[in-house]
């Protein structure tokens, strides 16, 4: 039914394409330029017609003056490298990572910046076993019977609000280790301490704390429940301040 | 010769088309972006303030204080509203593709989404492209809606049947994507909803998570192309929207869902006519019946 529809919509298409066609000759016009100076209504101000009760306005090129003619040459060439630059980038990413090995080493030119903004294809490229889950933990001032200071488990909620594997991502930010390395991870993570830290002054004052501590749980992921197997058995610690 | 690359160039990319297609994904986009900024309505103050705990990415510490945060984020909001409805199309949609680019480096960044990433191409293309060309206040204004050059289009098809193809290409070469143990362990894994644990609770045998894969892997690399071909048109559309509903359902991750707002760009919309819209006083009629150009 909803195919049906689908091409019932086209069909009408289709066939409004060439009454549109057919009751107004430019729009026929071989390569009319509208790169976005289509006049904005007919000459008198009302929407063009073609014969059925609704209409498209298009542009007349052959009456516009030589120097409008330059101007719009000019956004065609400017919108040309646009394509090509759209084109070549996605041509590129896919040689040169889904296809890298069978490439022989070669590889098209491409900076790192444009690929960061351009690849999309990466979805759940690989798993493992584990599930892992983020802790984080506030340290006190260290007092006369805690020489060390006490620890506090720290509401992961109050600071990142997400799903576990949205929370995870934000507090590895693997994604500053994969874009400046190990020295751009260990300043996201001293950056993101101060942040928690300042927050947890803020709304847990009656506790402050003066270093925190981000930890990493890892235990093997279960089909039939995702903290079925969690122990605080295997603990990494990602930062401490 | 080379005059006829040029021409065939020129038809391509430059001959006018219905500005239909383009019009509809402007809104199902916008309406997509709204959901996307709503998500953090309730934490506005903890994502994107100096009070918040964020990790920005090139651009620095530079949250506000909250109010000010607060504001920014509905002028986000707001332009995304003014983009669905055409208002100054071409302003809305610089405003909403920077106010975007603010809150992704601020915020979005960190997670290193694929999404994100075409959120922001997306965007990038209503700032060059005629998107208020029809089914917008602009074009009401106008009292016509206008053609809009193939490339406004086309360069936005591409993207997409790029990223279908890119992905199932990924995955076809992707020794992890060969059986059925990488969908498994990812219904089980932080991703996933608690009917993701259902599914796997009813204990599939292998094959059907196998099945499953390749199922995604052929639909991945076919779509692109399929979205392109009339007869089988409906058919992508209606697994693609499944399978974005489903990554929605099982893997929380409704993001993709934006890969939907661009099936438009394939479709030829028929006309919408307002008639007689009373708060304009007389009778307006906009949009016609065209093709979008498409096989």
């Amino acid at each position: 039914m909803a195919v049906q529809q689908i091409e019932s919509i086209e069909d009408r298409g289709r066939q409004g394409g060439r009454r549109l066609q057919a009751a107004d000759p430019r729009f026929g016009a071989p390569m009319m330029d509208t790169l976005g100076t289509a006049p904005e209504s007919s000459s008198d101000g009302r929407a063009l017609t073609t014969g059925d009760s609704s209409a498209v306005a298009a542009p007349d090129a052959a009456s516009r003056p030589s120097s409008g003619r330059l101007a719009d040459g000019a956004r065609k060439l400017a919108a040309s490298a646009v394509i090509l630059f759209v084109l070549y980038v996605n041509v590129a990413i896919i040689f040169n990572y889904p296809l890298a090995k069978f490439a022989a080493g070669f590889s098209l030119p491409m900076t790192w910046q444009i690929y960061d903004c351009f690849q999309i294809f990466g979805v759940f490229s690989s798993y493992e076993m584990l599930n892992r889950d983020v802790e984080v933990y506030g340290i006190t001032a260290p007092t006369k019977s805690m020489p060390e200071g006490k620890i506090v488990r720290l509401d992961l909620a109050e600071y990142f609000p997400f799903g576990h594997g949205e929370s995870q991502g934000r507090a590895t930010v693997a994604r500053h280790l994969y874009n400046f390395g190990p020295v751009g991870q260990y300043d996201a993570y001293q950056s993101l301490a101060k942040k928690i830290r300042a927050r947890y002054a803020r709304l847990h004052p009656e506790i402050p704390i003066e270093k925190i501590v981000i930890v990493q749980v890892a235990w093997r992921r279960n089909l039939e429940g995702f903290e079925l197997m969690k122990l605080n058995e295997n603990l990494s610690i990602l930062f401490s301040e | 010769m080379f005059s006829r690359a040029i021409q065939l160039w020129n038809k391509i990319w430059f001959e006018p088309l219905a500005p239909y297609p383009l019009a509809a994904t402007r809104i199902a986009f916008g309406l997509y972006l709204i959901g996307y900024f709503l998500k953090y309505s309730t934490i506005v103050d903890v994502a994107f303030s100096s009070e918040g705990v964020y990790s920005p990415l090139l651009i620095g510490d530079i949250a506000p204080e909250p109010m000010i945060a607060r504001l920014i984020y509905a002028l986000a909001l707001a332009c995304t509203v003014a983009l669905i409805l055409g208002f100054h199309t071409r302003i809305a949609a610089i405003a909403t593709f920077l106010l975007f680019q603010y809150h992704f480096y601020l915020n979005f960044a960190v997670t290193n989404s694929s999404y994100d990433r075409l959120n922001t191409i997306v965007l990038a293309g209503f700032c060059l492209t005629d998107a208020g060309a029809a089914w917008s206040i602009d074009a009401i204004r106008r009292g016509a809606a206008r053609l809009v050059p193939a490339w406004h289009i086309r360069l936005l098809q591409f993207e997409l049947a790029a990223l279908y193809f890119g992905s199932g290409l990924w995955k076809l070469l992707n020794p992890y994507w060969h059986t059925g143990q990488m969908l498994e362990y990812t219904l089980a894994s932080p991703w996933a909803s608690p009917l993701g644990f259902q599914i796997l609770a009813l204990e599939p045998p292998d094959w059907f998570f196998t099945a499953c894969t390749w199922a995604v892997i052929a639909f991945e690399l076919l779509a692109g192309f399929g979205l392109y071909f009339r007869r089988t048109r409906p058919v992508v559309m209606g697994l693609g929207l499944l399978f974005h509903l489903s990554n929605a359902v099982v893997l929380l991750i409704p993001e993709f869902l934006n890969c939907v707002t661009l099936y438009p760009l394939f479709m030829s919309l028929p006309a919408l006519t307002w008639q007689r819209l009373p708060w304009l006083g007389k009778s307006r009629t906009i949009g016609t019946q065209a093709t979008t150009g498409s096989i």
